[in-house]
């Protein structure tokens, strides 16, 4: 198991189109990928789930990645908050 | 496709309505009405005599007959030239006036059918503005299986061997209806309508594997059958996606885009077919979904909008 503390940094957050694209990146991966933030632990496949952290800007999110390609997963994952979710702001 | 109809056929199918009669040797039965293309293309099919913009069917009532009187001979005679020179389908005479001698000689002489009707002009008008843009409205066959669904017209699309047509007995198990199986007609009837309707031969048909060729009016009543229904739905039965190749808005929304058929754009919903999927319920979700939406109750984007708004309001960490 491995996991990883980022902050949100896009500027709408983790809304809709967002956590779409990190549940596809989590899709990509065999690992089981689990969000924590504000005290709550969502799967990060589900996107109902990471919607409901409503995470805005500038919360720290705990990434966590088990089994399978669990150093590729968070990898990807980490890859997708840091550009963004390739927004422009 | 356009079709065409001929003076014999229009005759046949309207005579009773707007109590036609045609006297005299049937001439000119074999002329064709149709929507041309281009430089031929007619702003209407039928209307009042109208010598700039020549009709296919021209109607004349006592106020044509009354201009025709008071032309001096000589004009009358080109005037009357001038009615047959676009080779009209058909001149009706209304409330039963009976047609003037030169006229009837020249649409003899011409072989243009002159045909007489007891109604009013405006009625036989409208009536047959109305059974013409029906007959000869743009037509084409979809490969898929066309039901009614909670009142709604469903085309249900998809590979050969996807399962459509156990969905469809299904989905009559269920108590909705079939218009169609395998190859509906639709004929867009208005700018914004598509009606699908059944082939002749293939009514009340629905084949599945395995079973053959059912019965449906026999099996299950004639209220699981349905003569015609508006296109307002058209679901596909797609291959799974794996996860990680779906666009993860779809989860959100659906897999919705929308179909041109003619150019009335249908919305078309993706419903990906696995083993152990009970598509009858999926279609049936699907429709009610459908029907909200188009009341303006959209759960997706709802929901989207709450979760932004509590994100807003959430003080930042």
């Amino acid at each position: 198991m491995v996991e990883r503390e980022i902050t949100v940094c896009n500027r709408l957050g983790l809304h809709a189109r967002a956590a779409a694209k990190l549940v596809q990146e989590c899709g990509r991966h065999q690992a089981r990928v689990t969000l924590l933030a504000r005290g709550r632990e969502v799967n990060a496949q589900s996107i109902l789930g990471v919607m409901m952290l409503a995470a805005g800007k500038g919360t720290p999110v705990i990434v966590r990645c088990d089994g399978g390609d669990e150093e590729a997963a968070l990898a990807g994952v980490v890859a997708l908050f840091e550009r963004r979710f390739d927004e422009p702001d | 496709m356009n079709r065409f109809l001929t003076t014999q056929e229009l005759y046949d199918e309207v005579r009773g309505r707007l109590e036609l009669n045609w006297p005299g040797a049937p001439e000119g039965a074999e002329r064709k009405i149709e929507i041309g293309e281009g430089r031929q293309r007619r702003p209407s099919l039928v209307g009042y005599l109208n010598l700039i913009h020549p009709n296919r069917i021209q109607i004349l009532g006592a106020e044509e007959i009354a201009f025709l009187d008071s032309l001096p001979a000589a004009t009358r005679r080109t005037t009357v030239q001038r009615i047959f020179q676009p080779q009209p389908a058909a001149l009706v005479l209304v409330r039963g006036i009976e047609p003037p001698e030169d006229l009837a000689a020249r649409a003899k002489r011409s072989h243009v059918a002159i045909w007489r009707s007891s109604k009013r002009g405006h009625d036989l008008l409208t009536y047959l503005q109305y059974h013409l843009a029906r007959a000869l409205a743009p037509r084409t066959t979809l490969h898929g299986v066309f039901l009614e669904v909670y009142s709604i017209g469903v085309l249900i699309t998809g590979e050969a061997g996807a399962g459509k047509s156990e969905l469809a007995l299904e989905l009559l198990t269920r108590g909705h209806r079939l218009i169609a199986d395998d190859a509906p007609e639709f004929t867009q009837i208005a700018p914004d309508v598509i009606d699908g309707t059944c082939p002749d031969m293939l009514q009340d048909c629905l084949e599945v594997r395995g079973l053959g060729v059912l019965n449906v009016r026999e099996m299950f009543g004639d209220t699981a059958v349905k003569r015609n229904k508006y296109l307002r739905l058209i679901i596909h039965l797609g291959p799974t996606v794996a996860d990680g190749e779906q666009d993860g808005l779809k989860r959100l929304y659906g897999d919705v885009a929308s179909h041109k058929v003619f150019d009335v754009d249908v919305p078309r919903l993706v419903i990906p077919v696995a083993p152990g999927r009970n598509l009858a319920v999926l279609v049936e979700a699907a429709v009610r979904n459908h029907l909200l939406k188009s009341k303006g109750i959209d759960a997706a984007q709802t929901f989207v909008d709450r979760q932004a708004h509590t994100m807003k309001r959430q003080r930042t960490w």
